[in-house]
């Protein structure tokens, strides 16, 4: 497929309220995976700003326990939270130049093997919701235009996110965003149930339960709700195939 | 771009810990010496303590079948009515933050988009002198136990600050009801879960689940026994949570 193309199914995907498996976790999960896809980076996450006051990560590329290590470091600080604050995208092209600024970042970026980190905010309009962050393995300093297909690409997700009909209020967006972070909390305890039924890691289990929903073209949020009301069979969740 | 409807200081998280700590203080010190009965109203007024800029606020649990809610406590007589109000006309403020598990915030009654959206309740609320409401859910691990709902008889929005007061309150709130759920005459048990009330981190979500399968319980079950190896231990519930997703610790076990 070409760019023009790649482009503009990725611009659809994020639009497509509609689709049967929509819900805030496939959209942010569109959008990372987009990211990746259509951008120079070798990583990207988004987070996003729970009213209780710190980020929380809502979706990623790279499953593994240092990359979720470095995502869980920055919920409470760091350029993340700086992006999300100010509602400006941030540059850190080498990030060891950043070690007094902020060591311990410095030490979980170079173990998970990224050097390089942008963010560009999610916003609503006048309003910031999170960061989108974009990691590189190689220092890097980001092109313009791909800081701006990332930020067009998050303003999409966030429009999407809204999918209003009537009359926007300011509260409503409040309301959105934590009805997102409430929905992927249940997405992270029905993963520890699959988890510990399956006897496999938390990544594992996310990756079952997103085939599993990708299958029955339903919504991810919907079947893990499910699982954690007990109205759904953990069985009915297939192991991994053995080898 | 920043300003009062921004959330958070220097680190968010370890601000947001020291008002859960605050809130946590509130509620323990109220809960404290009551009898069991006494538990509805001491929470009450810890809430009204720690919610000073709402004129009046209730709280309410839902029963088996979405219909059917109860008043758990109210500051007054207006804040009872109106949610009764709301569970008779299934319409409002809290059936919605139940509904979307999310927080509800109708600023200005008197008036669209707020009256247009909940008319009946609208007017309800307009009789008793109430311009703004909002609910936010008692968001238990597995899906809402009910809602704190509060109210202002002048219209206007909430801030950041106090939202998010309302919210960890919430959390507060769902944490002691479910340890007094468990721990039916032992109220010295709730006081040491609301103490060890901390943040909700996904590692704690995931380990929840797992101790789900584990120990073949409840959503809410899991996260208290979490909390309770936590507290035995004098570690933070995040370490544990991360111990059990690592599987260096198992409740099964000991």
């Amino acid at each position: 497929m070409n760019r023009e193309r790649e482009l503009a199914k990725a611009f659809l995907d994020l639009a497509d309220t509609y689709a049967p498996q929509f819900d805030p976790l496939h959209l942010f999960d569109r959008l990372v995976h987009s990211c990746r896809q259509l951008l120079t980076v070798d990583a990207a996450a988004v987070m996003i700003a729970d009213a209780r006051g710190t980020l929380k990560t809502m979706a990623a590329t790279d499953e593994g326990a240092a990359f979720v290590e470095l995502m869980q470091m920055q919920t409470g600080r760091g350029p993340c939270m700086d992006c999300y604050r100010t509602g400006q995208a941030r540059a850190i092209p080498d990030i060891t130049a950043e070690h007094e600024r902020w060591p311990n970042l410095v030490t979980a970026m170079t173990d998970a093997g990224y050097r390089s980190l942008h963010t560009v905010p999610v916003r609503l309009h006048e309003r910031t919701l999170g960061a989108l962050t974009l990691l590189n393995t190689h220092t890097l300093d980001m092109p313009r235009d791909d800081l701006f297909l990332a930020q067009a690409l998050t303003d999409s997700a966030a429009l999407s996110l809204m999918h209003w009909a009537t009359e926007p209020r300011y509260d409503d967006v409040t309301t959105r965003v934590q009805s997102a972070i409430a929905v992927k909390a249940t997405l992270d305890i029905a993963k520890g149930m699959i988890a510990a039924y399956h006897d496999v890691s938390i990544a594992q289990a996310g990756r079952l339960l997103a085939d599993h929903a990708a299958r029955h073209r339903t919504s991810l949020a919907d079947i893990a709700l499910a699982l954690v009301n007990r109205t759904m069979e953990l069985a009915l969740i297939p192991a991994p195939p053995s080898g | 771009m920043t300003g009062d409807r921004e959330p958070g200081g220097e680190d968010a998280e370890r601000s947001t810990q020291r008002e859960r700590a605050r809130i946590a203080r509130e509620l323990t010190s109220a809960v404290a010496g009551a009898h069991a009965a006494a538990m509805p109203d001491a929470l009450c007024r810890a809430c009204v303590t720690l919610l000073p800029e709402v004129s009046g606020l209730s709280a309410s649990i839902a029963g088996r079948d979405e219909r059917t809610s109860i008043v758990l406590f109210a500051s007054d007589e207006i804040a009872s009515l109106l949610a009764e109000t709301q569970f008779t006309l299934g319409e409002g403020p809290c059936t919605e933050a139940m509904r979307l598990r999310a927080p509800v915030l109708a600023s200005d009654l008197t008036r669209g988009p707020d009256a247009r959206r909940w008319p009946l309740f609208a007017v309800q609320a307009a009789k008793a002198g109430v311009e703004a409401a909002f609910s936010v859910p008692l968001a238990g691990a597995a899906g809402p136990l009910g809602t704190l709902d509060l109210y202002r008889q002048t219209p206007g929005d909430m801030s950041n600050g106090h939202l998010r007061t309302a919210l960890l309150v919430a959390d507060a709130l769902t944490l002691a009801l479910s340890a007094l759920d468990h721990a039916s005459t032992d109220l010295a048990e709730v006081v040491t879960w609301l103490q060890g009330a901390e943040s909700d981190r996904e590692e704690i979500h995931q380990a929840t689940g797992m101790i789900m399968v584990q120990l073949g319980v409840s959503a809410q079950e899991a996260l208290l026994r979490l909390r309770a190896r936590a507290f035995a231990q004098d570690q933070t519930s995040a370490d544990v949570a991360r111990a059990i997703i690592d599987r260096t610790t198992d409740l099964r076990h000991e």
